[in-house]
């Protein structure tokens, strides 16, 4: 493509206001003048999956995060490259000991419903929270040691831990502690959480008419006036409306996107991203998502797993650098800790290297641990009993999770992919621990996305996911002192710590580092990935065709 | 169901008199042969396993060493075509032998458990059947739970009602016949009229109904499995690896054509000897 291109939306970022303002005092349909560039005044987006539950205090799912980030606003903002900076609260002040966050909040912040923010609406949205009715499934555990909220003001509340508890300002920033307006929290979970249509918050954008498994649209929300220093844009949203639309099948949301019937379209697999490149009218954003990369979690209570042979022997067996190459065709880089390189300040780089697939390893691990017979099939068996590794599946397996099941067959491992759509079921399973290995991925732009997998407290009850059941006295230790410890550098070297442990005692096997691709028309402009690589739509907007 | 349109010309035509079988028969039969030895002996035809993965090998284009390319796993896609026929066909000929018995003992009641008896049962059958065969199997998977033996259950299930007024016409037509009035007549125990007389004199046209719907089991088997109802990965089933494939479509359309060619050539083969066998048994070919 000609240069020009890029050199577009920085041009555009700067006469934009002005456009904007033009197309505004035309918008009474007088049509817009002959010089001045139309933009169309909605943006329509296909996403890979659609929430369970759109209440985000509820939901663990990245999807509810980011579909509802453009209504939720939060006290804090975590800019694209993991700084903090004010968003609701104009400023925050933590005690000398680490365990009081006093938060002062604008005041001319108005939710959709018309209702002010003020310091009872920010407690009502904490006590929502921790309510063990509303069975939060993220957003209590990301409060960690909470001990309680006191309104100290009327714009300023007072937020308690029972020890210091540093991480808390990023998660402030996510949408899981979005702050919602406080008569909507009342309306009960059917609306909030199932039909989704009872969201009511501060955002940019209002939710709008939502249709299950079709699209759901978001309003402009043309009060806004209290958006981050660092969005890249202040006002009201540019677009009118926001059209989200669940298209789960990969080549049929490409098709959308090529055939120009959606704008931008998340989830691009590798496979497919030659074809969007490829496309003079399309273009590709691209960014690692921060936080736990795609990771086998092995279940370190499980019969089978509790062997730690056993599972060294899953770590090994895996040729990960040529499974990884081959399916996501050389785009994705292996992961090597648990950790995404992208999280800000916690990354451990030495692990890199230190645990290279070895079959021969793992095959000598096997015969010590018993599973010296073989079944017709050529799998490994202990008293006639096959080696089946069972993997509970959310949806359709992956590629890649096949290509790792035909691998491990070669060692003799049976890796069962238990694929159900039905969401209870495999959320029963996992909380019941009926399983030897989960695999996923979890964006968070915070290291302490570890506590969230092995402190031994993250049990689903306590809204954690402890899928590999670490509770190791040790892991405990580290992961408070890097929660406690003030100096970045000490908490990044307790994070270094819990990471290295992980890979020692075979409790994850890392796999690779999960990339988001957004494809998006060249009609789009201003489109950006926010910290959790997931798109940005409050400063975007669309040439009319 | 399918209803038999015959034109009435076609019988004065030289070429439906002819004793011996036309070349579309023969060349279907042939398939079928085939297909009957992939089914049962795979390793006769390819010798890999259909489930080995080789990443380093994924994506290849059909060449010498693979006849039909490689898929995204690297696994031969020739091999997984080949071994597939077995989950293919029996899918579809256990769901229809399985469809052949509801309906059997359906019919049957239906037509000799008298009128009120008759019409539940014949209601419940035209209340199913104004569901097609492929979305009442889909309601079935849902109790059944998907895989091989789930799929098969429903596909056997949304044919059923079809078959079931099929034999209760049939029994009706025997029961009224003069043997088994003569049967009546003579003191034979009504059970033993049933399995000596009216259970033979049905199964007959049945079975040539049975050999023409298995296309369409075949089809609904692996429809289901496309929907990931029916067969899971890393069953090469064909069905499934149309699904496996379509992602791959503009940049490995192998994966996906060959297990589809292979669907229809199925399908259009058991139809065209299924026709000849119910043609025959019709006695419209002189032989």
């Amino acid at each position: 493509m000609p240069p020009s291109r890029a050199a577009l939306p920085a041009v555009l970022l700067l006469v934009l206001p002005l456009v904007t303002a033009a197309c505004g005092s035309e918008g009474s349909g007088s049509g817009t003048g002959a010089a001045k560039p139309r933009t169309a005044t909605t943006l329509t987006h296909a996403v890979e999956q659609e929430p369970d539950c759109w209440d985000p205090h509820v939901s663990a799912q990245d999807v509810t995060s980011f579909l509802q980030r453009p209504v939720y606003d939060s006290l804090v903002y975590q800019t694209p490259d993991g700084s903090l900076e004010p968003w609701l609260a104009t400023r925050w002040q933590v005690s000398p000991d680490g365990k009081e966050y006093t938060f002062t909040l604008r005041e001319d912040v108005v939710f959709h419903d018309g209702s002010k923010l003020d310091a009872a609406a920010v407690k009502a949205n904490f006590d929502h929270i921790t309510d063990p009715k509303t069975n939060s499934q993220y957003a209590a555990g990301l409060l960690g040691p909470y001990k309680g909220i006191k309104v100290s003001g009327p714009y300023e509340v007072k937020i308690e831990f029972e020890r210091p508890y540093v991480p808390f300002l990023q998660a402030a920033s996510t949408t899981a502690l979005g702050i919602a307006a406080p008569a909507s929290l009342a309306a009960g979970s059917d609306k909030l959480c199932a039909a989704g249509d009872g969201s009511v918050g501060s955002g940019p954008f209002k939710s709008g008419p939502y249709v299950r498994g079709q699209e759901r649209t978001y309003l402009k929300n043309p009060a806004y006036a209290w958006a981050p220093k660092s969005a890249g844009h202040a006002g009201p949203p540019r677009l009118d409306s926001l059209k989200v639309r669940f298209i789960t099948e990969d080549a049929t949301r490409i098709g959308a996107l090529t055939s120009g019937q959606v704008d931008t379209a998340s989830a691009i697999p590798a496979n497919q991203l030659t074809l969007v490149k490829d496309n003079p009218k399309l273009e590709v954003l691209d960014k690692q998502v921060p936080g736990a990369v795609n990771t086998f979690y092995l279940n370190t209570k499980s019969p089978l797993f509790s062997d730690r042979r056993v599972r060294q022997a899953f770590q090994r067996a895996i040729d990960i650098d040529t499974i990884v190459k081959s399916v996501f065709q050389g785009l994705y880089p292996r992961a090597w800790s648990v950790l995404s390189p992208t999280t800000p300040a916690s990354y451990d780089p030495t692990l890199e290297g230190t645990w290279p697939p070895d079959p021969a390893l793992a095959a000598k691990l096997l015969d010590e641990a018993g599973w010296t017979g073989r079944d017709a099939e050529g799998y490994r068996t202990k008293d006639g009993k096959r080696l089946t590794v069972v993997a509970p599946i959310y949806g359709k397996p992956s590629t890649f999770s096949q290509a790792v099941q035909g691998d491990l067959k070669k060692s003799g491992i049976y890796l069962q992919l238990a694929a159900s759509t039905d969401a209870i079921e495999v959320g029963s399973r996992l909380d019941e621990g009926r399983y030897d290995v989960v695999e996923l991925s979890w964006a968070r732009g915070d290291g302490d996305i570890l506590s969230h997998f092995f402190f031994s407290d993250q049990t689903s009850k306590n809204s954690g996911h402890n899928f590999a059941q670490v509770a190791d006295p040790e892991m405990d230790q580290w992961l408070t002192a890097a929660q406690t410890a003030q100096d970045p550098a000490e908490r990044a070297a307790n994070y270094a710590k819990a990471q290295r442990w992980a890979i020692d005692q075979a409790a994850v096997v890392p796999t690779y580092i999960d990339t988001q691709n957004v494809g998006f028309s060249t009609r789009v402009h201003d489109l950006r990935l926010g910290i959790s690589a997931h798109p940005e739509f409050y400063a975007a907007w669309v040439e009319a065709p | 169901m399918t209803t038999e349109q015959v034109d009435p010309a076609s019988r004065q035509r030289p070429r439906f008199s002819r004793p011996l079988p036309g070349p579309a028969v023969l060349l279907s039969a042939a398939l079928l042969a085939l297909l009957l030895v992939a089914a049962v002996h795979p390793a006769l035809l390819a010798a890999g396993s259909p489930t080995d993965t080789d990443p380093l090998q994924a994506l290849q284009a059909p060449d010498a060493a693979h006849l039909f390319g490689t898929d995204q796993l690297g696994r031969d896609v020739f091999t997984r075509v080949v071994h597939g026929a077995r989950y293919s066909l029996s899918i579809g000929a256990a769901a229809t032998a399985a469809g052949l018995v509801i309906a059997l003992v359906w019919g049957l009641v239906a037509a000799l458990s008298g009128r009120f008896g008759d019409a539940v049962l014949m209601r419940a059958a035209d209340a199913l059947l104004a569901l097609p065969a492929l979305l009442l199997a889909l309601l079935v998977v849902l109790i059944t739970g998907k895989g091989v033996s789930g799929a098969t259950i429903a596909v056997a299930v949304g044919i059923a009602p079809g078959f079931a007024r099929v034999v209760r016409a049939q029994a009706m037509v025997v029961r009224r016949s003069g043997y088994v009035e003569s049967a009546i007549g003579l003191g034979v125990r009504r059970p033993l009229i049933v399995l000596r007389h009216v259970l033979p004199n049905t199964v007959g046209p049945l079975l040539v109904l049975g050999t023409i719907t298995l296309g369409a089991s075949i089809s609904t088997g692996a429809a289901l499995s496309y929907l990931g109802l029916g067969a899971q990965p890393p069953t090469p089933e064909w069905g499934a690896m149309l699904t496996e494939g379509q992602g791959f479509l503009h940049q490995a359309w192998w994966i996906a054509l060959f297990p589809g060619l292979m669907l229809v050539c199925t399908v259009v083969a058991v139809t065209v000897v299924g026709r000849h066998a119910q043609a025959r048994s019709e006695g419209r070919y002189a032989s």
